[in-house]
């Protein structure tokens, strides 16, 4: 240790200021420009530094480290010559060069090692075309980005077409799947018997319905013919899959099917034809049956009961002929030979016996009576009434004519207003009206009354209607319904004869025509007729 | 003309009150016609035929023939006697009950001669047998049977 602060501070050395002889010229010079140089190396060093705080990224960071060491020991030689020159520190100032010198060597090497690193790295210009090839680069790269966005943009949008595509498609199928499930589900449960047989009527499927119609299960009867359910005078199912296939339309018609137990039913039946693939082949045929047990059941019963119906009116029809024939041919041999009796017998018949048979002809010959007027009124109900322009004056003149003898005999006075409107109306049928009214008129007048009879009409828009007055006994007005009714009388029959079916009759006939018949009275004041026929008849009631 | 031998009438009537009383109006109104009676359409066949119990049977100038009998009935009657060859000419006439227009007009399909309705009253059967014989026994020419 001694040896060395001798060594580093030996005060026997003369100062280097000798060596220039103090001379302030050359003083001035060497401190100076030592000063500077010092001052110098140490900024370097600093700008390094500070170039390496700023410049994380520099490459050789630690040559430059170096290099600011360097630099810093050469000021620091420098500032050592300073100080030599007026204190002749030389051991010290000559460590510092030896240092220096050690730093200098180490960061030479360096650089030299350095140097294929150093010349690799570019140039200004090479950066500068680097730059700019990379700023091609770049903006090919850009191009290249771009269309590949638009790439991606299409192949997105073409995506996203195919998946919705893809998506409608998946849709679909599930809903074509829910259908075809849901058309089975309808198949399967449906009443109807659905049955679907190939082309040669092998049947394929078999419903529930057609399980419940048939009496087949579906296990044992597809695989079968369709025949087995056809009843024995049918075509069997060759002739009719063949006029199928010739005619292979859907059409419905009603058939007769023969069911497992052997009963025989009434379905309609609609057999459609099954087509399959592009060129539309008939594979087979789906047949949709359905009972119309119970229509026909019912048709049958109701065209029975119409059949009935018209054979019960052609037997009331015919009523009226059986009547005339098997009622009238027993009174008419009672009454003939009660007249032989009266006739060819008298002479062996007492008085009483006489009165008797004569009372028998009268109540014989009164019964034959009704009985042809019954049967009268009755064929007015059976009777087809035909209509036509009528002039009731012609009819009145008709009646006059029938009655000439009565009203002779009556010496009746017939009052018939001119211009009686003509009307539409079965003729034959007013006729008996006009009859039934004019000689009730004639035959219900006082004793010693000269009967007096006035006919009238008038005519609107709706109906025709005549009014028939006479000066007779008349009636009550109480009995003004009565009158009209069969067989209904209001005098004792020796008083005035009659059946009592003349003003039913009248009724009859015009409810026939849609019109109606009424009248007025009083007792001992006469009595009106009014009856009414409308100017349009309903055809429905001419059809009764 | 003058009819060389009694007319012959085939009555042909189920009811015998009523085939009485057709005769004795005949006898009432003095008509010298022989009246022949049968009660069915089968007997009526075979006294025309002369067959059977009837092999003696008169030729027959005239058929009064009911519609209403038992067995064979009126029209069958009329339509087997048309069908006969021999008998086909015989004048007949329906002298019944019935005036239904149905039966009309099948005795006249079937060639009546005439149809009557039977009257009412015995007057008026008694203007029709005078009728009848007036007009068949004196007016017409009646086939003969050679």
């Amino acid at each position: 240790m001694s040896a060395l602060s001798e060594f580093l501070v030996a005060s026997n050395l003369l100062p280097h200021g000798h060596c220039l002889f103090w001379r302030p010229d050359l003083l001035l010079l060497h401190v100076i420009s030592d000063a500077l140089i010092a001052l110098a190396y140490f900024s370097i060093p600093l700008a390094l530094l500070e170039l390496l705080r700023r410049r994380k990224d520099l490459v050789f960071n630690h040559v430059f480290l170096m290099f600011a060491a360097f630099i810093m020991a050469c000021g620091l030689t420098h500032v050592f010559n300073v100080a030599d020159v007026w204190l002749g520190m030389y051991p010290l100032s000559g460590l510092m060069k030896a240092f220096t010198a050690f730093i200098s060597v180490v960061t030479a090497v360096a650089c030299w090692k350095l140097l294929p690193a150093a010349v690799a790295l570019p140039s200004p210009t090479q950066l500068q075309e680097e730059v700019t090839r990379r700023k091609h680069a770049e903006h090919e790269l850009r191009g290249h980005n771009n269309r590949l966005e638009l790439r991606v943009a299409e192949r997105t949008a073409e995506i996203t077409q195919i998946n919705e595509q893809l998506t409608e498609e998946i849709e679909a199928r599930v809903a074509a799947q829910e259908r075809s499930q849901f058309l089975a589900e309808v198949v399967e449960w449906s009443d109807d018997a659905i049955v679907r047989v190939d082309t040669k009527g092998i049947i394929q499927s078999w419903n529930k319905g057609a399980e419940t119609l048939y009496g087949y299960s579906a296990d044992e009867i597809i695989g079968q013919s369709i025949e087995i359910t056809f009843p024995d005078d049918e075509a069997g199912a060759e002739t009719l899959f063949s006029k199928l296939l010739e005619n292979p339309i859907s059409h419905t018609r009603e058939v007769r099917r023969v069911a497992k137990d052997g009963t025989v039913i009434h379905v309609l039946l609609t057999i459609s034809p099954i087509r399959h693939g592009e060129n539309e082949k008939i594979i087979g045929f789906a047949g949709i049956s359905r009972s119309i047990q119970e229509r026909i059941e019912s048709e049958q019963a109701l065209m029975a009961s119409s059949e009935r119906l018209m054979k019960i009116n052609a037997e009331l029809k015919n009523f009226v002929y059986i009547a005339s024939h098997d009622l009238q041919e027993p009174l008419r041999l009672i009454i003939s030979y009660l007249t032989i009796l009266q006739e060819d017998y008298s002479d062996k018949l007492d008085e009483d016996g006489i009165r008797y048979i004569g009372y028998t002809v009268e109540s014989g010959e009164r019964l034959q009576q009704l009985i042809n007027d019954l049967l009268g009124y009755s064929r007015l109900t059976t009777a087809k009434t035909e209509m036509g322009i009528t002039n009731p004056q012609a009819l009145i003149q008709h009646v006059q004519d029938d009655l000439k003898l009565l009203i002779e005999e009556k010496s009746a006075e017939i009052t018939v207003s001119p211009n009686l409107p003509e009307l539409q109306c079965d003729a034959p049928q007013l006729r008996l009206v006009f009859q039934n009214l004019i000689s009730n008129a004639l035959k219900y007048c006082g004793e010693g009354t000269t009967p007096k009879i006035d006919i009238s009409a008038t005519q609107d828009d709706v109906e025709t209607c005549f009014k028939i007055t006479d000066n007779g006994i008349g009636f009550e007005q109480r009995q003004a319904d009565r009158i009209f009714q069969v067989f209904r009388r209001l005098h004792p029959r020796h008083h005035y004869s009659g059946t009592g079916i003349g003003l039913a009759i009248c009724k009859k006939v015009l409810e026939r025509h849609g019109g109606r018949i009424w009248a007025e009275s009083e007792v001992g004041a006469g009595s009106t007729f009014y009856f009414s026929i409308p100017r349009n008849i309903d055809s429905a009631i001419l059809a009764e | 003309m003058i009819p060389t031998r009694p007319a012959e009438l085939l009555l042909v009537e189920d009811n015998p009150a009523e085939a009485e009383l057709i005769q004795r109006v005949f006898k009432r109104e003095k008509i010298r016609n022989n009246i022949n009676h049968v009660t069915t359409g089968e007997e009526a066949l075979l006294f025309l035929r002369k067959e059977a119990e009837y092999q003696n049977a008169p030729d027959v100038d005239l058929v009064l023939l009911d519609l209403n009998l038992p067995g064979l009935n009126g029209h069958e009657v009329l339509e087997e006697i048309r069908a006969d060859k021999k008998l086909s000419i015989t004048p007949v006439i329906m002298l019944t009950n019935s005036r239904n227009p149905s039966d009309v007009e099948e005795a006249y399909r079937n060639h009546v001669n005439c149809y009557v309705a039977k009257p009412s009253g015995i007057a008026d059967l008694a203007n029709i047998v005078q009728n009848i014989d007036q007009f068949w026994f004196q007016v017409v020419v009646r086939p003969t049977k050679d």
